[in-house]
């Protein structure tokens, strides 16, 4: 069973703090409590990469990603520190892409150079909408006038690699609204786009409104137009679909999620991260005191282990991940890889989505068409369990 | 011997405390230790202590000390309290002598008792009246116990006030039972003579039946004779229950207990049926025995049509203990394999589906209940229908007629109102009203059965905020005007979706159920269209809009375990689901079909 050890690897930092929790977001973050509390989380950090580093060290890490949270409240030098012990503990490819999730007004124009010193080289921008109306529904603590600022400061210290998330089927947008904000994003020159539906867990407090009926979701068909028209505007722009909810320019792909998406192995530090090793995914238990307590006694903080997958769960799991690409899964390279004839073992499944128009067979991939991606789940259940 | 025998029932409400009584009564005279007390031993069946309803008769045999010094054998033969059971009920008290009528303090006579009662006094039982729940904050017992006495004659003098949740009063009813209840007076010389009143399967004795010796005596090893059909047994066990099964070696007239005689099927020990033996029978059977016939049918299909064996091997197995189940093959073109099933009522068909859900882990499709029709067919032959399907051409119909009932509903006069205005929207004829009490009325309507079938008594409970109690008793046959109402998906007839309306209302029906199914068909990946049809007549149609969005627009390391439960969850739901032709329907969609909302 290929258990993913001959890769590369992909490292996930995990942030959890933030200014303040958005209305919409299920993610594990907490406001930030006082800067102790951060540089002993950092700390921590260090110890738990130390760690885990000597059980990888035969392995070559090929992109770092530090997420959240809102990471960009990282300090220059607690960034350079992390990144330091990374480059110290693990062999690293050349090219090695470091990118991190950052919040518009909360990166100066010293902590970005500190940042891109130790490496930093893309940066994924929370920009979400370029409505100030919007913005507050979404609890978002910047506004679009420190949007600008910020993207101005990124360009003009030379970064390049650039991601804007935006946010559509925000409650009361119009496709008007939508299609601006998309306008307003490529005219500041990113290379890659993230246009994410919101969906709303019961648990969020914007999710509680929607389920108490004091704020409407919008239509399915208004959504699936908002993101045919999204998709559209953006191919228009010479940015290419790879997967889902990304657009790219050529060379600009995010190399952390084809990572996940490829159901390559990566490893997760810091409260709430995600490993995924061998056969099965576990997680960082998400007391943050705890964590910091046990790495402070030299032991390895408290995991969970999510899920452990036998050979048919694991080949179940690359299809589903990898029919997210927009490429596809190449199946000759998959059939090699998994030892079986994805044609013939997954023959019900594909026949019927086929019949349906959300799947095809082209040039040897097997992928969604472009009628698949918004009803993807109806075509990525049937290829779960039995 | 017979002197100290008494045999009685209780009758009462659902709610009003039966069971609890009995319990007390055992608890009272040492058949039960409070320590193997589990609370309402005798509701035997899990379903029948969670429905809070008493479905299977569990007789008990009590001996009691009495104040006269003299030790007292009482036969308590329980019967269920639903309308759907009444035969059975009728039988159980064709066994006794007496009856304790036990009424809630706080509610009064209910329709269904009053009906037993009466039943009861037909039978020349006699009654002592029990007031329970005094207990309650809300007890009017002095009230109740004047309506007791207005409405069935019953001296208030006598009537026990007791709560049977606090033990208060219980001796008192022991000893009425003594005094009053008759003892019986059966003919110990005349040829044996015992009322089966009760059957159930034992995987290991065989058919079980619980026999009330009227004449005679009955000894282990006799050749009996079942009256009705003449089939002959040999009694491999006889015994008593007290509660528990305990042989004995002879029964004597007046008294209670069970036999087994290597008997394959319930069927073959009819409920209702005397017991003689095979040589020097009786001559005459007990009065009262009928066939049972099912009064509501539906079909039953598995959801995975390859459970179709599975499901004949448990109705099989279920039909053992349950005589009066009725059942035979049914081939649909939308659902495929199944059975056409019989029923008493509606509970019936409710605990029988439940049942092979639970105990034989099926999954199954109910189809919409529908009555038995009688067709006059204009080559001057009769058909009777219950199935839709079988609904003969318009052209071949001379005359359709339905099955009535006639009702009675008792109700504060506050609500006479809300009544007549339900009875009036459900075909009903009024009969008679009469006040029971200045403030309690008691309305007659004949009903067709088919309109009191589904959501009638909840609506009624409803409409008189739950003070009205139903009671109905099937009549005979009445002309209507019917039709056979079809439902098509994307064009096509659905045929279990198939039912039987009447002319008047078929309009108001075809609209109310088109537009249910448009609520709980999920969209799927076409468009699906839903019309309601009488012959080629479309008279409703809504459609279900296709499909627009299933995706989960984000999924990164952190979350992928997360998002495949989901699909998960989306997998097992599509388990749930019923696929005809191009279209998935919730499997619940066939039953609730004629549960439409009226208001």
């Amino acid at each position: 069973m290929d258990l993913g050890f001959e890769k590369d690897l992909g490292v996930y930092i995990h942030f959890p703090f933030c200014i303040k929790k958005c209305s919409y977001c299920d993610f594990f973050s907490l406001p930030i409590s006082s800067s102790e509390m951060v540089d002993k989380y950092v700390d921590s950090l260090l110890t738990e990469i130390k760690m885990q580093s000597s059980i990888f060290k035969d392995q070559q890490i090929q992109t770092v990603y530090f997420g959240g949270g809102t990471p960009s409240l990282l300090g220059g030098k607690q960034f350079s520190s992390i990144m330091n012990v990374i480059a110290d503990n693990f062999k690293l490819v050349d090219n090695i892409q470091v990118s991190m999730e950052a919040n518009p007004a909360t990166i100066t124009e010293n902590k970005l150079r500190a940042y891109l010193d130790a490496g930093l080289n893309r940066i994924s921008l929370g920009v979400q909408s370029f409505s100030d109306i919007e913005l507050k529904l979404l609890t978002r603590t910047h506004d679009v006038k420190q949007t600008y600022m910020t993207i101005d400061l990124i360009h003009k210290l030379g970064l390049d690699n650039l991601n804007l998330d935006l946010i559509y089927g925000i409650p009361g947008q119009s496709i008007h609204q939508w299609l601006y904000n998309l306008e307003k994003a490529i005219s500041l020159g990113p290379t890659h786009i993230s246009m994410y539906l919101l969906q709303l867990e019961p648990s969020t407090p914007l999710g509680q409104k929607v389920a108490n009926k004091e704020i409407l979701m919008l239509e399915d068909e208004i959504e699936l137009d908002m993101y045919n028209r999204g998709c559209n505007f953006l191919v228009s722009n010479r940015f290419k679909q790879y997967e889902i909810s990304n657009f790219s320019k050529d060379g600009y792909q995010c190399q952390q999620n084809l990572i996940y998406w490829q159901a390559n192995r990566y490893l997760g530090f810091g409260t709430g991260a995600v490993s995924f090793i061998g056969n099965q995914r576990c997680l960082n238990k998400l007391q943050i005191v705890d964590y910091i307590n046990y790495l402070a006694r030299g032991e390895r903080a408290p995991i969970e282990i999510l899920e452990t997958m036998n050979e048919e769960q694991l080949i179940q799991d690359a299809i589903i991940l990898g029919l997210r690409l927009t490429e596809g899964i190449e199946i000759i390279k998959f059939n090699k890889k998994f030892n079986i004839d994805i044609l013939s073992d997954y023959k019900i499944p594909i026949k019927n989505s086929t019949k349906q128009n959300l799947l095809k067979i082209e040039n040897g991939f097997l992928k969604l068409t472009n009628k698949g991606y918004f009803l993807s789940n109806q075509v990525l259940w049937r290829f779960i369990g039995d | 011997m017979q002197d100290r025998i008494r045999n009685f029932s209780i009758i009462a409400h659902i709610d009003h405390g039966k069971s609890t009584l009995a319990d007390r009564l055992m608890q009272m005279t040492g058949a039960l230790t409070g320590r193997d007390m589990k609370e309402q031993f005798l509701d035997k069946m899990d379903l029948e202590r969670e429905k809070g309803i008493t479905i299977k008769l569990q007789p008990v045999r009590l001996e009691y000390k009495a104040k006269d010094g003299e030790t007292y054998i009482l036969n308590l033969i329980d019967t269920p309290g639903h309308v759907d059971f009444t035969y059975e009920v009728s039988r159980s008290l064709a066994s006794c002598e007496g009856a304790l009528l036990v009424v809630d303090a706080s509610q009064g006579i209910e329709a269904q008792t009053l009906a037993n009662v009466y039943m009861a006094m037909d039978l020349d039982l006699e009654i002592i009246g029990v007031v329970n729940k005094i207990d309650l904050p809300g007890a009017e017992p002095e009230k109740v116990k004047e309506e007791m006495e207005n409405v069935l004659g019953i001296d208030r003098a006598e009537i026990i006030s007791i709560s049977a949740k606090l033990g208060e009063g219980i001796e008192e009813v022991l000893e009425a039972i003594i005094k009053k209840v008759p003892a019986p007076i059966g003919d110990i010389k005349a040829p044996l003579k015992a009322l089966i009143f009760d059957s159930y399967f034992d995987p290991y004795k065989g058919a079980i039946s619980y026999i009330r010796v009227v004449d005679g005596e009955i000894h282990k090893g006799d050749m009996i004779k079942m009256m009705s059909t003449g089939m002959e047994f040999e009694i491999a066990e006889l015994g008593i229950l007290s509660p528990s099964e305990t042989e004995v070696e002879t029964i004597r007239a007046g008294e209670v207990g069970y036999l087994a005689a290597g008997i394959k099927n319930v069927g073959d020990t009819k409920v209702g049926d005397t017991i003689t033996l095979a040589t020097n029978s009786a001559h005459e059977p007990v009065p009262g025995y009928k066939e049972i016939q099912p009064m509501v049918y539906c079909g039953l299909f598995p959801l995975e049509n390859n459970d179709f064996e599975r499901l004949r091997d448990s109705l099989e197995k279920l039909k053992l203990n349950d005589a009066s189940l009725f059942y035979e093959p049914e081939a649909s073109d939308a659902l495929g394999f199944g059975f056409r099933c019989g029923f008493l009522g509606l509970l019936h068909l409710e605990i029988v589906k439940e049942r092979l859900e639970r105990e034989y882990d099926l999954d199954l499709l109910a189809t919409s209940p529908s009555v038995v029709y009688k067709i006059h067919l204009t080559d001057g032959s009769d058909m009777y229908v219950q199935n839709p399907n079988h609904w003969p051409d318009v052209q071949n119909i001379e005359k359709i007629t339905e099955p009535y009932v006639d009702a009675s509903i008792m109700v504060p006069d506050d609500y006479i109102g809300a009544v007549m205005e339900l009875c009036q929207e459900k075909r009903g004829n009024f009969v008679t009203m009469e006040y029971l009490t200045p403030l309690r009325v008691l309305l007659s309507y004949k009903l067709p059965l088919s309109e009191i079938l589904y959501d009638f008594f909840d609506t009624l409970k409803s409409r008189t905020r739950g003070y009205a109690s139903l009671d109905y008793e099937l009549t005979g046959y009445e002309e209507s005007d019917l039709v056979k109402l079809d439902i098509m998906l994307n064009g096509e007839i659905v045929d279990a979706l198939s039912f039987i309306v009447h002319e008047e209302r078929s309009y108001f029906q075809g609209r109310a159920v088109v537009e249910k199914l448009r609520k709980i068909i999920p969209r799927q990946m076409y468009e699906v269209a839903i019309q309601a049809a009488v012959g080629n007549k479309i008279i409703a149609r809504e459609s279900v809009k296709a499909m627009r969005k299933d995706v989960l627009a984000k999924c990164y390391g952190g979350d992928i375990t997360r998002k495949k439960k989901l699909l998960e969850k989306q997998k097992e739901g599509k388990k749930r689901m019923k696929q005809i032709g191009q279209v998935e329907i919730p499997k619940d969609a066939f039953m609730s079909v004629l549960n439409i909302d009226e208001d």
